[in-house]
């Protein structure tokens, strides 16, 4: 089900600087699978176009706060063995105003057209604009927006040698598990919800400032 | 370890309108112990507490917050039903409010060592103009604290003198009588000026 050999990854990494000074990182992840054999490509046409297609939308609607640093893209362990590709630099959030704590984030739903947890997903992003909230949720001005620019994940990527990179949902535990060391188990992302109410995102949050 | 008696649980309750309706009910339970003097009724040390304590802490809370109540019982009888004192305060900061699960956390700290021995409480809601970024605004931070500390300072009532406590459910039996209640006196409090989380306030899932 859903086992795949030709698998990349490709993480977002930016900081904010909390109220306190602490740098927090903030990372968003993202899996492509290859239906073919990928022919060898270079990473910075395959970087131009998740930026231009996929981040970019989405990195307008973040607080001004947010600060981009790089891609760290990289083929699991799996398929070729060796460390992740740092390459090029991530733009800024876009939104100005105040935001809210860094816990705070816009929660977007993953679904394919399997069944189960394992091939279910979750993303969250923030920093989040005071602009685009009223109390719990987002405004349906924001909820409107957000919807577009998630619309992009579910698009298949181009790289430079003409491979084509389709948005995939992998389980860890499946892949984990599966007997043959060399493949991955992911199957297509079909569907990503923005949901109106707010998310959390713990880790992210400053550590604790006292009185 | 520190067995207490005459304790009596105050249980601040309010509501809070969701954004897509409905309302989720808010609570805060402190416990004071009876230092010294004659043990009074529950509902009168809950009236003092209202009056004198709970009055300056509700007044930083957002104006979405609407008192309900007052339960109070002494948890040393594990039959003793708990009285209801109405509520006369709300919220009263105004304009927007953050999330339901972002809250104004304060540390509890006791003489005795231990995790047993120590507590927490989560005030909610917050309006966004009490805060800036990830921490509340160093006014809003004043005024809490000032709120914060008199809320944990003693209940003089008739001669009778209630301490704030800790009290460990935990190490404590409060199902059936006789009851045994673990715990020890707060020493100080300390105010986190980092915005906390109180998950179990949030509101559900919307699409």
């Amino acid at each position: 089900m859903g086992s795949r050999l030709y698998t990349l990854g490709i993480v977002t990494q930016g900081v904010v600087t909390s109220s306190g000074g602490q740098i927090r990182p903030v990372r968003n992840s993202f899996v492509y699978y290859s239906a073919t054999p990928p022919t060898p490509f270079p990473w910075i046409p395959f970087q131009l176009a998740f930026e231009s297609v996929v981040w970019s939308p989405i990195v307008a609607l973040l607080h001004s706060d947010y600060t981009g640093i790089a891609y760290n893209a990289y083929y699991p362990a799996r398929f070729t063995p060796g460390t992740g590709h740092l390459v090029g630099s991530a733009p800024s959030g876009g939104v100005m105003g105040d935001r809210l704590p860094l816990s705070v984030a816009i929660t977007v739903r993953l679904n394919s057209d399997f069944r189960g947890k394992n091939f279910q997903g979750l993303k969250s992003f923030g920093p989040v604009a005071e602009t685009h909230t009223i109390d719990d949720e987002l405004t349906p001005l924001a909820h409107a927006q957000w919807t577009t620019a998630i619309g992009n994940m579910l698009v298949p990527l181009l790289d430079g040698a003409g491979n084509t990179w389709h948005p995939a949902i992998e389980s860890r535990v499946l892949t984990a598990l599966d007997p043959n060391p060399l493949a991955a188990d992911c199957v297509d992302m079909t569907y990503a919800t923005v949901r109106f109410r707010l998310g959390l995102k713990r880790h992210r949050r400053e550590r604790t400032v006292t009185f | 370890m520190p067995v207490l008696t005459n304790v009596i649980e105050i249980v601040a309750e309010g509501t809070v309108p969701f954004t897509t309706g409905g309302a989720k009910v808010i609570q805060n339970v402190f416990h004071y112990q009876l230092q010294s003097g004659t043990p009074q009724t529950a509902v009168d040390v809950a009236q003092q507490f209202r009056d004198n304590k709970w009055v300056t802490l509700v007044a930083q809370l957002h104006e979405s917050y609407t008192g309900v109540g007052f339960n109070a019982r002494y948890i040393d009888d594990a039959l003793e039903n708990y009285t209801f004192l109405a509520s006369t305060g709300d919220g009263l900061i105004t304009g927007d409010r953050l999330p339901m699960d972002m809250a104004v956390a304060c540390v509890l700290r006791c003489a005795a060592r231990g995790k047993n021995f120590r507590g927490s409480k989560h005030f909610t809601p917050l309006a966004e103009s009490d805060t800036l970024k990830d921490e509340l605004t160093s006014a809003a931070a004043i005024s809490w604290n000032t709120a914060i500390q008199n809320l944990f300072t003693t209940i003089n009532l008739s001669g009778a003198v209630y301490i704030p406590v800790v009290v460990s459910k935990t190490l404590s039996q409060l199902r059936t009588n006789p009851c045994t209640v673990i715990g020890s006196p707060i020493t100080s409090v300390l105010l986190n000026k980092t915005i906390g989380t109180m998950r179990r306030r949030r509101q559900r899932t919307s699409r």
